[in-house]
């Protein structure tokens, strides 16, 4: 061989393994020939709705798609590599193949897939919490007592797989009483409020937590509750755990099987600062600000261990922020995707990213690639931020809003008319009234635009047969905080107001709904549901350009889409299970809007891309 | 005093003595990172499929008291990082299977109804990495 041709050779397969290594990914979500089949099961019927995902050998990223009511499915344009390429439904096996993929040749696989009984860990945690036993009213109730007291920091899938006898679950509650309660709102973003109701009367003093402090909403409801919660996990979680009649979700059908799902692993080690993920490779770098300016480091993105990814349905959910996910995002004016910090929100009119750093509120501006911090907050914002139309940056605080002006740099406060409401989430309407939820009086405060005028729009409670006078009772004198509710809380968590539309939207992460508010005349209009959100924690909530209101759901492996014109809900799944997607953005830059869920309990951010038009769903 | 006493007390010694060092690191990338509440600390690296298997399995199961964060220490909950576990005096696997299906009266749940023989293994397998 001449060595000319060796170098041709040695360079092709350079060109070869670097394209395996980082591979570019397809912005069309369009149907192509790489990479096609079928899915049967072992009687030879065609399966709509079961997921396929593949993965090229040293990528990052993951694409999947679903099967249609012909059992076939299709992915968009793949690059070249080798791949790794599963089928997956619950209540059947995982067949894993191994292929080639080559642009421009296509690849045909078809998978059977045997039926299979299915592995309680398997389900996600809203198909667990609605397969727990519902005889009685006392199983019922118990089922709002745990989601209400356990899931905010425990995703249940996660700990329902265990079996604990009595003392076990006491020692472990023992654990919960210090760590719930750590913290100190308005001081910290998070955390145990003031000893009392919010908007109520202060508890009588005296009594003090497990960390020697006055004792406050966290730990009341957890005392409260504590022997009917032992009694109850030790024996749906106990020693002889009762035989779980599994309730899945069904596969999904129509519309909802046309979706692509591209999932981009991030970095476990991270140097610090907001992170930005290209779509297009996959890298993601990290902008931090030191001595005033603004220095970009490059992240390398380990291979993680499979068993910990969720992409194995059978391996379960794993626990909260271990996984190193993120829990907000915003696009960029860039297409990039900015993650990793508190209270995100994009301002695409003048490119730039906002964000709450400490007692500052900080904004990427995009183009620039520059960092810039706005001080003098009196306490750190909770959990939202949201521009106008002036471009001044709303937040939410845990006393109510704060506005800045950002040519001045003035800060301006708004205290909800409710004290100690615990304002979470803000969004901004078309009138540039500023609203918060008040995630522990199941209402909304706005702040008028034009007046500074503050008022409350509540929201109806939540009712149930099943919940006792001792429940209403607690409901009244102790209520809610972030990670604790009393039963009969709707929990309006999340939020944002349609910019361009007449609405405003809350998440109901303890009753399962997505309430709708006029911001036109600031009332209730209704509360949006179906009973696959009854345990599936709706969270965060955006409208995109055709007012579709898109949401994620904490507690459930899904994504969210509700048509506000005629009230449809269609549920999309995702790929990975124990995701506790929780932010949202959408990216109104393409023809049909593409909605990106990043994951908070699995190191991954998902594009979903509609193969549809989802303005006429 | 019998094996599994000493080993006992042992073990809450070791418990109530924090990893200090590990426990910054984790402090200080949590202070960095944005958005993450608990981290986990660079271990062996994960090499046979039990081993991957018991790395999921702790991090399911026992990363809430075994993996140190800021707000643990704060609040005096002394996580032992169980780093290097078998390579401390006095550790065994057969003491440690043991604890793991005991536990530790009002400090650590038993795991007695939870694992399956082959889950215990792959567990082992990555204690004896960390």
């Amino acid at each position: 061989m001449s060595r000319s041709r060796v170098m041709f050779l040695v360079f092709a397969l350079a060109s070869i393994a670097f394209s395996t290594r980082l591979p570019a990914v397809s912005p069309s979500a369009a149907r192509s020939m790489e990479l096609t089949g079928t899915v049967k099961d072992a009687g030879g019927k065609p399966l709509e709705g079961v997921a396929v995902s593949a993965k090229a050998e040293g990528s990052s990223m993951t694409t999947s798609v679903w099967t249609n009511q012909d059992g076939a499915f299709a992915f968009p344009a793949l690059e070249a590599g080798r791949y790794r390429v599963w089928a997956q439904a619950i209540g059947f096996d995982r067949p894993v193949a191994d292929m080639p993929v080559t642009p421009g040749h296509g690849t045909r696989q078809d998978f059977t897939l045997k039926a299979v009984e299915i592995i309680p860990r398997s389900l996600s945690t809203a198909e667990w919490m609605q397969s727990l036993p519902s005889e009685t009213s006392f199983d019922r109730r118990m089922k709002m007592v745990v989601l209400n007291n356990c899931s905010n920091c425990h995703l249940p899938a996660n700990w329902l797989e265990k079996h604990f006898d009595a003392d076990s679950w006491n020692t472990v509650l023992d654990y919960m009483e210090k760590i719930a309660p750590d913290g100190d709102v308005p001081e910290s973003s998070a955390g145990d409020p003031p000893g009392r109701r919010a908007g109520g009367a202060e508890f009588p003093k005296g009594e003090l937590d497990a960390n020697g402090q006055p004792i406050s909403v966290h730990t009341k409801l957890m005392r409260f509750y504590r022997s009917d919660l032992v009694e109850y996990l030790t024996r749906v979680a106990g020693p002889k755990a009762l035989p779980l009649k599994a309730k899945p979700f069904p596969r999904p059908t129509g519309v909802a099987t046309q979706i692509v799902v591209t999932e981009y692993d991030l970095p476990f080690n991270r140097p610090g600062g907001v992170g930005k993920l290209d779509p297009g490779t996959g890298k993601v770098s990290f902008l931090q600000m030191r001595e005033g300016k603004t220095i970009v480091q490059d992240a390398t993105i380990d291979a993680r261990n499979e068993y910990r990814s969720g992409s194995d349905w059978s391996w379960g959910t794993r626990d909260e922020h271990l996984e190193r996910g993120t829990h907000d995002i915003a696009i960029g004016v860039d297409g990039n995707v900015y993650f990793g910090m508190n209270a995100m929100s994009p301002d695409p009119a003048r490119g730039y990213v906002w964000y709450s750093n400490g007692r500052a509120i900080t904004r990427v501006d995009v183009k620039a690639g520059a960092l810039k911090s706005y001080p003098g907050l009196r306490y750190p914002l909770s959990h939202g931020t949201q521009v106008d139309s002036k471009g001044n940056v709303w937040g939410s605080f845990g006393l109510g809003f704060v506005r800045l002006n950002v040519d001045s740099g003035e800060i301006k406060e708004f205290n909800t008319a409710t004290p100690y409401s615990r304002p979470y989430d803000v969004g901004v309407d078309r009138f540039d009234n500023a609203w918060v939820s008040q995630l522990a009086l199941d209402r909304l405060a706005v702040v008028d635009g034009k007046t500074g005028e503050v008022k409350e729009v509540a929201l109806p409670p939540l009712t149930s047969p099943d919940l006792r006078p001792e429940d209403l009772e607690i409901l009244r004198t102790v209520g809610s905080w972030d990670h604790n509710a009393a039963p009969g809380q709707q929990g309006p968590r999340r939020m944002s107001a349609d910019a361009r539309g007449d609405y405003v939207y809350t998440g109901l992460y303890w009753a399962g709904g997505i309430a709708q508010i006029d911001a036109r005349t600031k009332t209730f209009v209704k509360i949006h549901s179906l009973p696959e959100l009854r345990w599936a924690q709706p969270y965060k909530p955006i409208a995109d350009k055709n007012h579709m209101v898109w949401f994620s759901n904490s507690a459930a492996d899904i994504l969210g889409q509700l048509n506000p014109n005629t009230g449809k809900i269609t549920l999309y799944p995702l790929p990975t299970r124990g995701t506790n997607s929780r932010h949202l953005a959408v990216d109104d830059t393409t023809d049909v809007p593409t909605v990106w869920v990043p994951y908070t309990a699995a190191g991954k951010v998902a594009r979903v891309q509609f193969r549809f038009d989802t303005s006429k769903n | 005093m019998n094996g599994s006493l000493v080993l006992r007390l042992l073990l809450l010694f070791l418990l109530a003595s924090l990893p200090i060092s590990v426990a910054a690191r984790v402090a200080a990338q949590e202070e960095g990172g944005g958005g993450a509440s608990a981290l986990g600390v660079t271990v062996g690296k994960l090499q046979t499929e039990e081993q991957k298997r018991g790395d999921a399995i702790f991090h399911k199961n026992c990363h809430l008291c075994h993996i140190a964060t800021g707000q643990k220490r704060s609040l005096k909950i002394n996580a032992d990082e169980l780093v290097g576990l078998f390579k401390r005096p006095n550790i065994n696997e057969q003491g440690v299977r043991q604890l793991i299906q005991t536990g530790i009266p009002k400090r650590m749940p038993s795991f007695q109804y939870n694992f399956t023989p082959a889950e215990v293994d792959d567990l082992i397998a990555y204690l004896k990495i960390r």
